[in-house]
């Protein structure tokens, strides 16, 4: 996606033309991201919103020189955005709030699903959304935004030990779950067809 | 989509890490909303910033000035010069004695104390308690008559107060000073010129800082100068029919005491307001922000020209002895020219013939007669067929177009409006003389509010508008100059102010691919009104 300078600088002086093209330009892969974080597309625009309402507002300290591209910069602020909304509408600890089933996870046995599946892209992002809010935003931050351990305890406030302990039980949990669809009768007709 | 379980990070990451979902149509409208009302408010509260700015600008002003108008006792003394100047007595006219009020009657008694001049020059008449004649100002706020400081009971003045008839005294032709005059500083003696009336003490109930002239015979005038409490200051009679306050002798720093004998400083603070106008020149200086396009800011610089602008502005300011601090808004506008050089390309058309040439067989055929060795007398027609080469010739015709490429000259100017808000710091030399040079320095901040690119091309005649270059609105600039103030009078005063304006940062966004520091020389020309 490339954006014309012009169009940035006219951003920065606030003219609505402007905002309307990055929005449309970066609106789709924005949201993406947001629904990474969210937990369905109602909470994603939210997100979304509270995110382009940022961009377009702190968008006076964009600097032209900086090595990050607007684009990087914008998904930057969107991360942001989502880690603070998810904090913001936590209603207790986050990184405490699995339960028993998740837990039950880290029994599984990865040796067993060395076999070839078909998984839309649907499903598995319904997978990331379905994760507990704490397993969510360590896996999101270690694999997508390729935070390490360290970054993402200071951006979470907790320890290294608990970011990879959230991590490993995201991917048991991942694994759990792409499982059950694997043995679910309708996933086993589809793989036969 | 084939899913490999024991790498689950990868096909997480390859499988989302570029997903777009195409938000709905309400998240833009959204969007939209509310970034109106965020700009709405960001100009309400830029709005109620500014007002609330001038208002506490204005709020102090009136305070300070409310203030400061309570010692302008000694706004008429000048303590370098001990001298008050331009003050003239005109046309007093001789009364009797009878006709006098009790003012009268208190100066012949001659009782009270006098605060008289510390410094006495060989011209000047020493004034002694024995030939001061002591004005007497009703006081409206106490009820009481003041002789100097001393504080007479209405009651005993009256009573203690004969009449020597003979004497010829006025007490019509007092001339008061118009209002106070705090011009400059403590140590200035502000000439007092442009009073104006002429009226009886006695009828006079707000005479509080002012200079009172008062006849006393033909040749004979007594000065008095008051303070806020209705103390007289210092009184001194003089003998001379045409007066110069410039020939009475006053003290340094402490004029006077009040009625609690308490001494009175001079006051040394004052506001005053200029408005001016300058004609400048601005000088751009391009700089590189790419390397690869050094060329471009080189050529710039090498072909900009400054043009005639101009600035208008009104400032507010607050004077501390010599130095005086300014502050105000200004409107200004900066021109510059270019002459452009760039490559034109012109096309010519030409028609021509392009000839085509192709070669054919023409065939011929001829008939004749073939006998038939076979059967006699029989013959059968044969036609020999013959050809020959022919050249078939053919045109079209065709159009050349040609190009060339000439240099051309336009003329392309740049205006710049800016609002501005300078904050100097002035310094004067020779104050309270007609002509007081000054140096002057600060910072000016600009906002840019319009900027206009025009190119002329001479051959086309054209004019074209180029809003392209990303502009900064706000902007800063040092200036430093120095000038001279011819002062008209206590109030007025003439300002020219030749200054040069250094731009601190860039006028154009980095982003662009050369900068432009704008360097500005001016001369000022304003009106200064000291309160």
């Amino acid at each position: 996606m490339a954006l014309d300078i012009k169009i940035i600088s006219d951003c920065k002086r606030g003219k609505a033309y402007a905002q309307e093209q990055i929005y449309d330009l970066y609106s789709g892969a924005m949201l993406g991201i947001c629904m990474r974080y969210a937990k369905d597309k109602s909470e994603a625009e939210d997100i979304l919103q509270e995110g382009f309402i940022k961009v377009f507002t702190k968008i006076g300290l964009y600097d032209f020189n900086t090595v990050n591209s607007f684009s990087a910069w914008m998904k930057r602020i969107i991360v942001n955005t989502a880690l603070n909304y998810i904090r913001d509408n936590k209603k207790h600890n986050i990184f405490s709030d699995i339960d028993e089933e998740n837990t039950d996870a880290l029994s599984y046995e990865p040796e067993e699903m060395e076999q070839k599946i078909t998984i839309s892209q649907q499903e598995i992002l319904q997978l990331v959304q379905e994760l507990p809010k704490g397993y969510k935003l360590v896996f999101n931050l270690y694999t997508f935004e390729k935070y390490s351990h360290q970054d993402i305890a200071i951006e979470l406030s907790i320890s290294v030990s608990t970011s990879k302990t959230q991590l490993f039980k995201a991917r048991k949990l991942l694994q759990k779950r792409i499982k059950e669809k694997i043995n679910s009768p309708k996933k086993k007709i589809v793989n036969l067809v | 989509m084939n899913v490999d379980l024991n790498n689950i990070d990868d096909m997480f990451f390859n499988s989302l890490e570029n997903i777009e979902v195409k938000p709905s149509a309400t998240v833009k409208e959204k969007i939209k909303k509310r970034m109106f009302y965020h700009n709405l408010m960001k100009n309400i509260y830029l709005q109620i910033g500014t007002f609330a700015f001038f208002t506490i600008m204005l709020t102090s002003f009136i305070w300070f000035y409310t203030n400061s108008s309570i010692n302008n006792v000694a706004e008429t003394i000048d303590t370098t010069n001990n001298k008050i100047n331009n003050i003239i007595v005109e046309n007093t006219n001789k009364t009797k004695t009878e006709n006098n009020t009790k003012i009268s009657d208190i100066n012949t008694n001659n009782k009270s104390e006098t605060t008289i001049s510390k410094n006495n020059k060989p011209e000047t008449e020493i004034i002694t308690e024995k030939n001061i004649s002591t004005p007497v100002i009703k006081s409206t706020k106490q009820d009481k008559l003041i002789a100097n400081n001393t504080v007479l009971e209405p009651s005993k003045i009256e009573q203690s107060t004969p009449i020597n008839e003979k004497q010829e005294v006025t007490k019509t032709n007092i001339v008061i000073a118009q209002k106070t005059v705090k011009q400059q500083n403590s140590n200035y003696v502000k000439p007092i010129t442009n009073y104006s009336k002429q009226e009886d003490i006695t009828n006079n109930s707000a005479i509080n800082n002012q200079v009172i002239l008062q006849k006393q015979t033909t040749k004979q005038h007594n000065i008095s100068f008051l303070n806020y409490k209705n103390s007289v200051l210092l009184s001194q009679q003089v003998n001379t029919q045409t007066l110069k306050l410039s020939e009475v002798q006053i003290p340094d720093d402490t004029v006077g005491y009040n009625i609690n004998n308490k001494p009175i400083v001079l006051p040394s603070n004052h506001w005053h307001v200029d408005l001016y106008f300058s004609a400048n020149y601005s000088n751009s200086n391009f700089i590189n922000n790419s390397n690869e396009f050094a060329s471009i800011s080189d050529k710039l610089n090498n072909e900009t020209k400054p043009a005639l602008g101009y600035n208008i502005g009104l400032n507010a300011g607050y004077k501390f002895k010599n130095i005086a601090i300014n502050f105000g808004i200004a409107y200004s506008e900066f021109n510059q020219e270019l002459d452009a050089k760039y490559n034109e390309q012109t096309l010519t058309n030409a028609n021509y013939y392009e000839y085509t040439t192709t070669n054919e067989w023409q065939l011929d055929t001829t008939l004749y007669w073939n006998l038939d060795s076979l059967i006699q007398g029989d013959s059968v027609m044969t036609p020999i067929i013959d050809s020959s080469q022919i050249t078939l010739v053919d045109s079209t015709i065709q159009t050349r177009v040609d190009t060339s490429i000439s240099e051309k000259t336009a003329i392309k100017t740049n205006k710049y409006q800016y609002v501005e808000f300078p904050l100097t710091v002035e310094y004067v030399f020779n104050r309270g003389k007609k002509f007081s040079p000054f140096i002057n320095g600060g910072l000016i901040t600009g906002l840019l509010i319009k900027t206009s690119t025009y190119t002329y091309k001479s051959n086309e005649g054209n004019l074209i508008q180029d809003n392209n270059t990303p502009y900064i609105k706000p902007n800063f600039w040092l200036v430093f100059g120095a000038g001279v103030r011819y002062n008209v009078n206590n109030k007025y005063s003439l300002m020219i102010y030749p200054y040069y304006r250094y731009n601190l940062k860039s006028i154009i966004e980095n982003t662009n691919i050369y900068g432009q520091k704008m360097n500005i020389f001016g001369i000022n020309f304003g009106i200064r009104y000291t309160f």
